[in-house]
């Protein structure tokens, strides 16, 4: 049974475990890119300026502090090397905000123009089929962009018209089981490589993807940012917060150790006196 | 001035919704009801300007964009029809209405997923599993990276065929299928655990998400409320540990066994 000063006393150590890094900020320990990250990243280092890529923003503000950061690291690359972003949201209507304000900061930061250099297209409900009818036309599809502006003119979607055969790389960066249909309805049909970055609470899920090769490259959580952040150069919230992680980490082992001692301790106690009763 | 009180806004509302970890109290409580009213107040507002007003009524009935050629598309009155009986299930008399759209997209979603679905869920995942398969990357390898990645790929077969051994009920779990099925449950309990942890991993990055808001955006100049904050949590751990000294031991390890 968990007391009440147990769980106040557990709860105060993390939330201290988790401030005073944030406001010490320290450089101990670095983010090792992985092989999954690299992935993703090399792919994207490796396009040529002019080409674009599909960002999708399939997550909402209850998953941004992972994926919100992964998303600027990658915009921050693409932008940087003059590659074309346009970016959708087919997970639910709030991911669209997160994606439209995204787009716009690091285009501001990098010069870059919307509709010219980057679209946030916004959300449409049915996953599979609006995938589907993207990889043959967008703007059939989407008339209109997250602001509400005509896609007629628009010079990226005229040099974009469908994903099929024009874009040269997806990466769905998902909160939910978007992945799997961006696998099954858009990667495999439209013949673009993808790469994913998810939650770290799906990353096992995912990663039958990636061990498969249906997706080139995976990204898992905040530690996963921390690592593209390294990669491109420009440490944020990510590698901030990864601190803090690291020593929170540190404390749950030791949480468990204490807590399995503490408990077997008892045990033993309670063993030894029964059988000195008998 | 308004993205300043937008941020205390937002910062006086994490604390009401943390402070559940104390118990459920009305500051909770408001914060949990206006986040929820917000949020579908959001989504109606954005499901009607970015779906049902370009892609129904900007479709069918107006042009939402003057100056251009625009023609009615009829077509788009069967879908927009079969979304308007989907609400006939709050009148109880006509509710068998919904059973319309609900067949159309049942019978849409069986015939259109099921083909891309097989083959990117279930033969690419399998096909993927196959020792040979997974070592065609490393043939002409160094040793160091042929051998290790020789033992992952048996051991994801091995993991593989027993995980399905311990899920085959058809046949009883003894002797060699028995054993496989053991494995197979230690595998699972491996997979749980790793499941688990990366589940940790999340929940603290959430908090850290939280926190950083807290220390970083809320107060760009100075640590005044983080300072604050940080006092107040060590004014808890230290009437934690009062709290605990003044409980008997006994008791405590009687506790703790249970």
């Amino acid at each position: 049974m968990v007391r009440a000063w147990e769980r106040y006393l557990l709860y105060s150590l993390i939330a201290l475990a988790v401030l005073l890094p944030l406001m010490f900020p320290f450089d101990v320990w670095p983010n090792l890119p992985t092989k999954e990250v690299k992935g993703v990243f090399d792919t994207i280092d490796n396009l040529q300026p002019g080409d674009t890529i599909l960002v999708a923003v399939d997550f909402d503000p209850s998953s941004e502090p992972e994926l919100y950061p992964m998303l600027l690291a990658v915009l921050r690359h693409a932008f940087g090397k003059d590659i074309y972003v346009i970016g959708i949201n087919l997970f639910g209507p709030a991911g669209t905000g997160l994606g439209v304000k995204a787009l716009s900061d690091v285009g501001e930061e990098t010069g870059k123009v919307d509709g010219e250099d980057y679209v946030m297209l916004g959300f449409k409900p049915n996953l599979p089929g609006v995938i589907s009818q993207i990889n043959s036309d967008i703007k059939e599809m989407y008339r209109s962009d997250a602001n509400g502006r005509s896609t007629a003119d628009m010079p990226i979607l005229q040099r974009t018209p469908k994903l099929q055969g024009n874009i040269k790389y997806m990466v769905d960066l998902a909160a939910g089981e978007t992945v799997r249909p961006w696998v099954a309805f858009g990667s495999a049909p439209g013949g673009y490589p993808m790469g994913a970055g998810c939650t770290a609470v799906s990353f096992a899920d995912y990663f039958s993807f990636y061990q498969s090769g249906q997706i080139n490259g995976l990204m898992g959580g905040l530690k996963a940012a921390a690592e593209y952040e390294e990669l491109i150069g420009q440490k944020g919230a990510a590698s901030a917060g990864m601190n803090s992680q690291s020593i929170v980490h540190v404390l749950l082992v030791l949480f468990v150790i204490v807590g399995n001692f503490v408990f077997f301790r008892a045990l033993l106690r309670k063993r030894a006196e029964a059988r000195g009763r008998a | 001035m308004a993205t300043f009180i937008g941020t205390w806004i937002a910062a006086g509302l994490t604390l009401m919704i943390l402070s559940f970890l104390y118990k459920d109290n009305p500051f909770f409580r408001f914060a949990e009801h206006l986040y929820v009213g917000i949020s579908n107040a959001y989504v109606v507002w954005l499901v009607w300007a970015t779906i049902v007003l370009p892609d129904f009524i900007g479709r069918v009935f107006m042009n939402l964009e003057p100056g251009r050629p625009w023609s009615p598309d009829y077509w788009y009155l069967v879908p927009g029809i079969l979304g308007l009986v989907m609400l006939t299930r709050m009148i109880p008399t006509i509710e068998w209405m919904s059973r319309w759209a609900l067949a159309f997209v049942v019978g849409w979603g069986a015939g259109f997923v099921i083909g891309p679905t097989l083959n990117s869920y279930l033969l690419a995942q399998l096909y993927a599993s196959f020792p040979w398969v997974n070592m065609q990357g490393y043939l002409g390898s160094p040793t160091g990276e042929y051998v290790p990645a020789l033992i992952n790929a048996i051991l994801l077969f091995v993991c593989v065929v027993t995980v399905l051994i311990y899920f085959f009920f058809s046949y009883e779990h003894k002797g060699v299928i028995g054993g496989a099925a053991k494995i197979g449950i230690w595998v699972l309990m491996v997979a749980f655990g790793a499941s688990f942890g990366s589940t940790v991993m999340a929940r603290i990055s959430l908090f850290i998400g939280r926190s950083r808001f807290l220390v970083q955006d809320a107060e760009p100049a100075g640590h005044a409320f983080s300072i604050l904050l940080t006092i107040g949590i060590l004014i808890v751990i230290i009437a934690a540990i009062i709290a605990r000294r003044r409980q008997p031991p006994a008791a405590e390890d009687s506790e703790a066994a249970e």
